[in-house]
């Protein structure tokens, strides 16, 4: 562990911020303060780093059982299991989200405002293989973005 | 060691005296109540230990909101200083 000087002199700079993970999907996730000297309510919280997980589906329900948010991924798979598989384009819209909830998943963002209660997810979607669309649009990377805020206990 | 009496509360008042600093204290008026219950977890840290370690490691799991099952653990107080 590294030592900081007790003993300040003219000139030093102090910054003091809170550090800590959770867990997700059997991951250990780093979040980071801003620097809390001079803040006058709140604190939020980043993310130290981008943490592959697993699937967008598995993602939704870590969501679902932390956040309490209204959707679960068997509630969007059973949704997509109706759409029709005919025409040849509404097979490939099918295809193309049925590849998006099994793709690997990155987390690039994560924002936690105690203050607001608000918290952002940025995500990276890559389905393997690329969505094709039409046989004109094939997508290798998708991003979404999460916002929600908590309004009281499950 | 562990030092029961110390909080993340009182090690940010001794901060404050020693560095000069503002961080936010208790009662903390008009904060969010996960923050002020954090301010009250315990600290491994003794007043008057020198050097003072970049990193102190704070007790207990806890959540950031009020509501919803997301828990922080593993939590540490940062501070830098550079001269």
């Amino acid at each position: 562990m590294n030592a900081l000087v007790n003993s300040p002199t003219g000139g030093d700079s102090v910054t003091v911020a809170v550090s800590g993970t959770f867990d997700i999907q059997g991951q250990s996730v780093t979040i980071n303060s801003q620097d809390i000297t001079n803040i006058k309510s709140g604190i939020n919280f980043t993310l130290g780093q981008p943490v592959t997980l697993g699937t967008i589906d598995d993602f939704i329900d870590w969501l679902n059982k932390t956040f309490s948010t209204p959707l679960t991924s068997k509630q969007l798979d059973d949704a997509i299991d109706k759409l029709p598989s005919s025409p040849a384009f509404l097979k490939d819209i099918r295809d193309a989200l049925l590849s998006f909830l099994h793709a690997t998943i990155t987390i690039t963002m994560l924002s936690i405002n105690t203050q607001t209660k608000v918290y952002q997810f940025g995500v990276t979607v890559t389905p393997n293989p690329p969505i094709s669309i039409l046989g004109l649009l094939e997508l290798d990377s998708i991003g979404v973005a999460i916002t929600s805020g908590v309004t009281g206990s499950p | 060691m562990n030092s029961p009496t110390e909080t993340v509360n009182s090690f940010m008042q001794w901060l404050n005296k020693t560095f000069g600093l503002s961080l936010p204290t208790l009662p903390l008026n008009g904060w969010p109540a996960a923050v002020i219950t954090l301010w009250h977890f315990a600290v491994d840290w003794l007043p008057g230990a020198s050097p003072l370690p970049a990193s102190i490691k704070v007790d207990g799991k806890w959540k950031p909101f009020d509501g919803g099952n997301f828990e922080v653990k593993e939590i540490t107080i940062e501070i830098r200083h550079e001269q």
